[in-house]
């Protein structure tokens, strides 16, 4: 009996025991939030990317900003909390995950502005209402009002966008035959060039299109949504609230990129195949001119300059830059298309309206003029892109100065819905075109069985 | 915690240690010690239990119930999700994208574990057997590097190695010889190979201690009688091992199943999706799509290729 007693105590031992560290394990695994406040001094956490030491100039404009706030919250640490990763899919979904829970979500949140309206949806933002009031929301172009919104009401700031356009090697086109000031016209002129150039220079890639699901929304943004909006067809109706299953524009578009195959028209598959494609195309083939035409976004020259990921003054010599033509050149002639990036207020910050205050100071116009001609991006707001900050920042890259006036007209995305999902099978599409595995009628049929697919019926038509 | 187990040891021994019982009523003594025995033994297995279920049964069984479901990473139903029965698995298994890719597992299965582990490590164990120790130890330590060397160090080797611009094409290329990069043109041989050169040393190290256990005599009464090196191979050496065998291809068929660090880190699954296997298709859709309870469906179906491919070993090596 006694030895029985005694490992019946025992056992409640070792039984407690597993209760305890369970409830350790449980206590560790739910502490670590990440804004609080304690004894008046507050912390306010900001989430962004950092993918090297190009993403520093975010870290400097978040640290000006913090050294700004701190002027009227004196008590208000901001601490900067990055997601490290080189890859922009990756960052989404760790910034949603985050997003999901109270004890793990940031104030701040560095939010791409296609996926704004999809996590509002979601539920992982706050409203911000009170943004229609701001001076430099105020500000903006009525795009970037447009493209956080979601059911009437802002969910983000826009601070930075893009443009698309065609980066075109001089020399290389002269060498063709083509004039050293090419304008493209039509879809086929472009067609024209890159076959002229073919003819005459084997050795280069006549034409450099995003395509494949390496870099997911790139091909889908620049190889192919860009594209179909110099059309007259969309991928969605704003009249009817309809995703468009095909149509004369899709056609058009989808036979351009198998031409580009047929032909062998553009880069090889293990130049797009490669994660780090971009890179590789602004920093290594274009330096080295093996690229003589390229559709890319309005940052690449500024990779260039010096103390950037390759300084190659020659380079604002060597390449100029072409709108984009609409397909057949019908007005307004050019066609563009812009992402950028916004700073947003997870639903789950501990402190939103000190999270909002901080985002109104990070985005006061000398801030982000800054911020902006350092790194490459396109100014959202009229106040920014006149301020002579930013002027002065880009005075030494002219090919970017080209495009900043493109902002101010530019289209975005209709990225709810069932858009994410949409866009990756455009860019799985396009990588299959590449791969000479769909024809232009093929993909066409693959496009439309994935629209009715993903957007579910009765949301489809054409 | 350490000295409240050290205690608990000792109870065990005090309680079920053997006694001085005298003969009688042995029986019903015996099973009242084994009875103690089994408590013993279940309440030193609890805190473990207890935790294996929180940490590994929680999330399996999450897993599953999550499969059946329309939860999305984001979106309007990221939070608010509802049960949707099988519709995941059905949309799976008309999917061509699915179909492909379990096709590329079984190849990746076939091509770097079966040929490239079980068969080539067993060959390599064998023939190691015949040489002197010194070139057992060179050959051993060589093999066994490939296995030290973490996952992804080994995939961005094979990336040096086969890639656009790697060593491969610079070599062929300075004698003269074209090369266009076999990680595109043939992604999944690309695979097997760098999956088989990492994991052969696992399979090579089960079977040599193996061997070690044959007894020399059997195989040397075998040569007398005239038994050829093959038939001493199947006849004599198979059958004996046939345990080791067994854990091999089990361990080596799970970890190929669920290998994704080699195939994300060398061809992300591509191009396009020429070496897209269950694991990156799984993580694409979860994490890429942000289609969640749709790579957990990828998951479950993971799970049940591996449960079924076990059984199916066991049972064929029970029969033979």
């Amino acid at each position: 009996m006694k030895s029985f007693r005694t490992a019946s105590r025992r056992r409640t031992t070792i039984g407690l025991t597993g209760v305890a560290l369970v409830a350790a394990l449980a206590a560790s695994a739910c502490s670590g939030s990440s804004g609080g406040s304690s004894g008046g001094k507050q912390t306010l956490t900001i989430t962004g990317q950092y993918s090297g030491p190009s993403s520093n100039t975010l870290v400097n404009w978040w640290k000006a900003a913090a050294v700004e706030f701190k002027k009227t919250h004196p008590n208000v640490t901001v601490k900067i909390n990055n997601i490290v990763t080189t890859s922009e899919s990756t960052y989404y979904s760790k910034l949603d995950l985050l997003e999901r829970s109270s004890s793990t979500s940031p104030n701040v949140v560095y939010e791409d502005s296609f996926l704004v309206q999809s996590d509002a949806a979601a539920g992982y933002l706050a409203a911000m209402p009170q943004l229609k009031n701001f001076s430099e929301w105020k500000a903006l172009y009525p795009t970037f009002q447009k493209v956080t919104e979601y059911n009437g009401t802002p969910y983000a700031m826009m601070t930075e966008t893009d443009v698309q356009q065609i980066y075109f090697d001089k020399s290389l086109l002269v060498k063709a035959g083509l004039p050293a000031n090419w304008k493209p016209t039509t879809l086929n002129s472009i067609l024209t060039a890159a076959e002229a150039i073919k003819a005459k220079e084997p050795g280069v890639i006549p034409l450099w299109v995003y395509t494949g699901t390496p870099l997911g929304e790139a091909s889908s943004f620049r190889g192919f949504q860009v594209l179909l909006l110099g059309t007259n067809s969309r991928l969605y109706d704003q009249q009817t609230g309809k995703w468009e299953t095909g149509g004369p524009g899709f056609n058009q578009v989808f036979n351009f990129l198998a031409t580009l195959h047929k032909d062998g028209l553009e880069e090889p598959t293990s130049d797009w195949s490669n994660p780090n494609a971009g890179t590789v195309l602004n920093t290594q083939l274009m330096p080295s001119q093996k690229v003589a035409m390229a559709i890319d976004g309005s940052w690449v020259s500024t990779q260039w300059l010096p103390g950037q990921a390759k300084p190659w003054s020659a380079g604002f010599d060597t390449y100029s830059v072409a709108d984009l033509p609409t397909a057949n050149g019908q007005a307004p002639g050019v066609t563009n298309l812009s992402g950028g990036w916004s700073l947003a207020i997870p639903a789950k910050s501990s402190n939103q309206s000190l999270a909002y205050q901080f985002i109104q100071t990070a985005n006061s116009p000398a801030l982000l003029a800054k911020y902006d001609a350092v790194s490459g991006q396109l100014p959202v707001e009229g106040n920014v892109a006149k301020n002579s900050i930013f002027t002065s920042g880009i005075s030494s890259d002219p090919l970017f100065q080209e495009a900043v006036k493109y902002a101010a007209t530019t289209n975005y995305r209709p990225s709810f819905g069932p858009y994410n999902q949409l866009s990756t099978d455009i860019a799985a599409v396009t990588g299959q075109i590449s791969l000479g595995q769909l024809t232009a009628a093929q993909a066409e049929k693959t496009w439309a069985a994935d629209v009715r697919k993903e957007a579910g019926a009765g949301k489809t038509e054409g | 915690m350490p000295s409240t187990d050290s205690t608990v040891v000792e109870s065990r021994v005090d309680s079920v240690g053997p006694r001085a019982d005298g003969g009688r009523n042995r029986h019903g003594k015996s099973k009242a010690r084994r009875r103690r025995q089994l408590l013993a033994g279940a309440v030193m297995l609890a805190p473990f239990t207890v935790l294996v279920g929180v940490l590994l049964g929680w999330p399996i069984v999450w897993t599953f119930l999550l499969s059946f479901t329309n939860e999305t990473l984001t979106g309007p139903t990221a939070l608010h999700h509802k049960y949707i029965g099988f519709g995941n698995f059905t949309n799976l298994l008309t999917s061509s994208d699915f179909i492909s890719s379990l096709w590329h597992s079984i190849e990746y299965l076939v091509g770097s574990a079966w040929i490239g582990q079980v068969v080539l490590g067993f060959v390599l164990a064998l023939l190691l057997r015949r040489c002197s120790r010194r070139v057992q130890a060179i050959v051993g330590a060589v093999v066994i590097m490939s296995w030290i060397v973490p996952e992804v160090i080994a995939a961005f080797m094979w990336f040096a190695l086969l890639g656009q611009g790697g060593v491969l094409q610079e070599a062929l290329h300075s004698v003269g010889i074209g090369y266009s990069t076999i990680l595109t043109s043939h992604p999944i041989l690309a695979l097997n190979l760098a999956n088989a050169w990492r994991g052969v040393a696992f399979s090579m190290m089960l079977y040599m201690a193996a061997l070690a256990a044959i007894p020399r005599e059997l195989l040397e009464a075998a040569m007398l009688d005239g038994a050829s090196a093959w038939r001493r191979v199947f006849s004599i050496i198979l059958p004996l091992i046939k345990g080791s065998i067994l854990v091999d291809v089990v361990l080596v068929t799970l970890a190929t199943l669920n290998d994704f660090t080699l195939i994300f880190t060398l061809t992300g699954g591509g191009p396009g999706n020429a070496s897209q296997v269950l694991s990156t298709y799984m993580y694409q859709q979860g994490f890429v799509n942000y289609q969640i309870a749709y790579g957990t469906a990828v998951s479950v179906i993971l799970l049940l290729v591996g449960v079924v491919l076990s059984v199916f070993y066991v049972r064929a090596l029970r029969r033979s």
